[in-house]
C-alpha cells in the first residue's frame, strides 16, 4: 500500500505574490517555495500518497503523469531532507 | 501594606507589594509608563523582609532572597521572564520599537547591539517609545512595554541623556526614565518597518576605510529578513498565523532592512519620511 505523507502541523504558511512562505514553529526555520513547489506543498497539507498527489499536480499544470510523479517525488525528498514532513504516525 | 503597584508588561499584569520605600520608588520610576490600576487577576509579586534579608515571591513561589538590590533585580527579571515564557499570549522578539506618525520602527538585534541607546537618541527627535528590549507581537498588533531604558554605565549615548532622568538600575546598569507622554500606544504591525542593527566595526567607520555607500540602509530579501526575524523570537509556539502573515507582508514589500548601528540615529528619521 502506498505510503501516505503530509506536512507537519507545526508549519505556519502564508502566500505573498507567487511565493509561499512557511515557518516551522518547532525549529524556527523559514522556508520559501516558488509557484510550482507551492502547489505541491498545498497538496500535502492533507495526507496523500505520491501517486494521488502526482495525479492532481498533473491535472493542475497539464503535464504528463510521469513528469508530475518525478516532480512530486523530488519535492517530497526536499520536504523530507528539510524536516517538513509529519512523522509516519501523524500522517494518517 | 499599602495598595500595590500595578505594573503592565505588555498584555500581562502584576501587582507588586513591598514594604520597602526604596524598592517602591525604584519600580515606580522604572515602570512609570507601565503603571495602571490594580486588577484582581494579576500575578502577585511580593518583596518582603525575611530574617536579616529580603525575599521576592511571585504568586507565593519564592524567587530568591538576599539584599534589597538583589531581590529587586530578581523581581525585574521575573516580570519579563514570566511574561515572555508563561503568561503572555504574544510572540516576543528580541527587539526594541519606537513610533512616529502612528507607524512603528522595530529595531531588531541580539543583546548589546545598541537598541536601548538608539531609542535614547531617537526620543528627542520626536519618536515615541514602544519597547526597549522585548517587542510583544499580539496577532498583527504591537503591544507596548515602555519600561525605562537600561544602558551599561559606559554607553556613550548616556552623554545625551538629561541627568535628571538617570537613576541606578538593580543590575549595575543605568536607567533613563521614560515618561508616559513619550510612549506609543498599540500599533499595527502591517505598517511597521523592521531594521536589523548590525554592529559597526570597532575603531573604524561603519563601512571600513572604503568610500561610504550612498545609502546605508541595506534592503533584505524576504527569506533572509524572515530568517533573521524569527531567529530573534523567544517563543515560536506563540507566533500566531496573523503575526506570521503581517511580518511576511513587511518582508515581501521591502520593509525590512539591515543598518549599521553607527548610522542608525541619523538615518531612521529619513527612512521614516521616505517610507511614509
Amino acid at each position: 500500500m502506498p505510503r501516505r505523507r503530509r506536512l507537519k502541523p507545526s508549519l505556519l504558511m502564508t502566500e505573498k505574490d507567487d511565493m509561499l512562505f512557511a515557518l516551522d514553529v518547532d525549529t524556527g526555520r523559514v522556508h520559501e517555495f516558488n509557484l510550482t513547489a507551492k502547489v505541491i506543498v498545498q497538496l500535502f497539507l492533507d495526507p496523500r500518497d505520491e501517486t494521488e498527489a502526482a495525479a492532481e499536480y498533473a491535472r493542475t499544470f497539464r503535464i504528463p503523469p510521469q513528469q508530475a510523479l518525478e516532480d512530486v517525488r523530488f519535492m517530497l525528498e526536499r520536504f523530507e531532507s528539510n524536516g517538513l514532513l509529519a512523522a509516519s504516525g501523524e500522517a494518517e | 501594606m499599602k495598595a500595590p503597584l500595578a505594573i503592565r508588561v505588555a498584555d500581562c499584569a502584576y501587582n507588586l507589594w513591598t514594604s520597602s520605600p526604596e524598592a517602591e520608588a525604584f519600580f515606580r520610576r522604572a515602570y512609570a509608563a507601565c503603571l495602571g490600576e490594580p486588577v484582581a487577576a494579576a500575578s502577585r509579586i511580593t518583596l518582603i523582609p525575611a530574617d536579616d534579608a529580603w525575599q521576592a515571591r511571585r504568586d507565593g513561589i519564592v524567587l530568591g532572597d538576599g539584599d534589597l538590590v538583589r531581590t529587586m533585580a530578581l523581581i525585574e527579571w521575573e516580570l519579563l521572564r514570566n511574561a515572555v515564557q508563561e503568561q503572555s499570549t504574544c510572540a516576543v522578539f528580541h527587539a526594541a520599537w519606537v513610533a512616529s506618525g502612528g507607524r512603528a520602527v522595530v529595531l531588531a538585534g541580539e543583546g548589546a547591539t545598541g537598541k536601548s541607546g538608539l531609542c535614547l537618541e531617537l526620543l528627542p527627535q520626536g519618536f515615541l517609545l514602544g519597547a526597549e528590549d522585548a517587542a510583544f507581537f499580539q496577532a498583527d498588533r504591537l503591544v507596548p512595554f515602555p519600561r525605562a531604558l537600561q544602558l551599561r554605565a559606559g554607553d556613550p549615548t548616556l552623554a545625551t541623556a538629561d541627568v535628571e532622568r538617570l537613576f541606578p538600575g538593580c543590575d549595575g546598569r543605568l536607567c533613563v526614565e521614560v515618561r508616559r507622554e513619550e510612549t506609543a500606544g498599540i500599533l499595527d504591525v502591517r505598517t511597521a518597518t523592521v531594521i536589523f542593527l548590525d554592529p559597526a566595526e570597532a575603531g573604524r567607520g561603519p563601512y571600513g576605510d572604503g568610500p561610504k555607500p550612498p545609502d546605508p540602509l541595506i534592503p533584505l530579501d524576504p527569506l533572509s529578513a524572515l530568517r533573521r526575524m524569527f531567529s530573534l523570537c523567544f517563543r515560536l509556539d506563540r507566533v500566531a498565523q496573523a503575526t506570521f502573515e503581517a511580518i511576511t507582508s513587511l518582508a515581501a514589500s521591502g520593509r525590512m532592512f539591515a543598518l549599521s548601528r553607527d548610522t542608525a540615529s541619523r538615518c531612521i528619521p529619513d527612512i521614516m519620511e521616505r517610507l511614509a
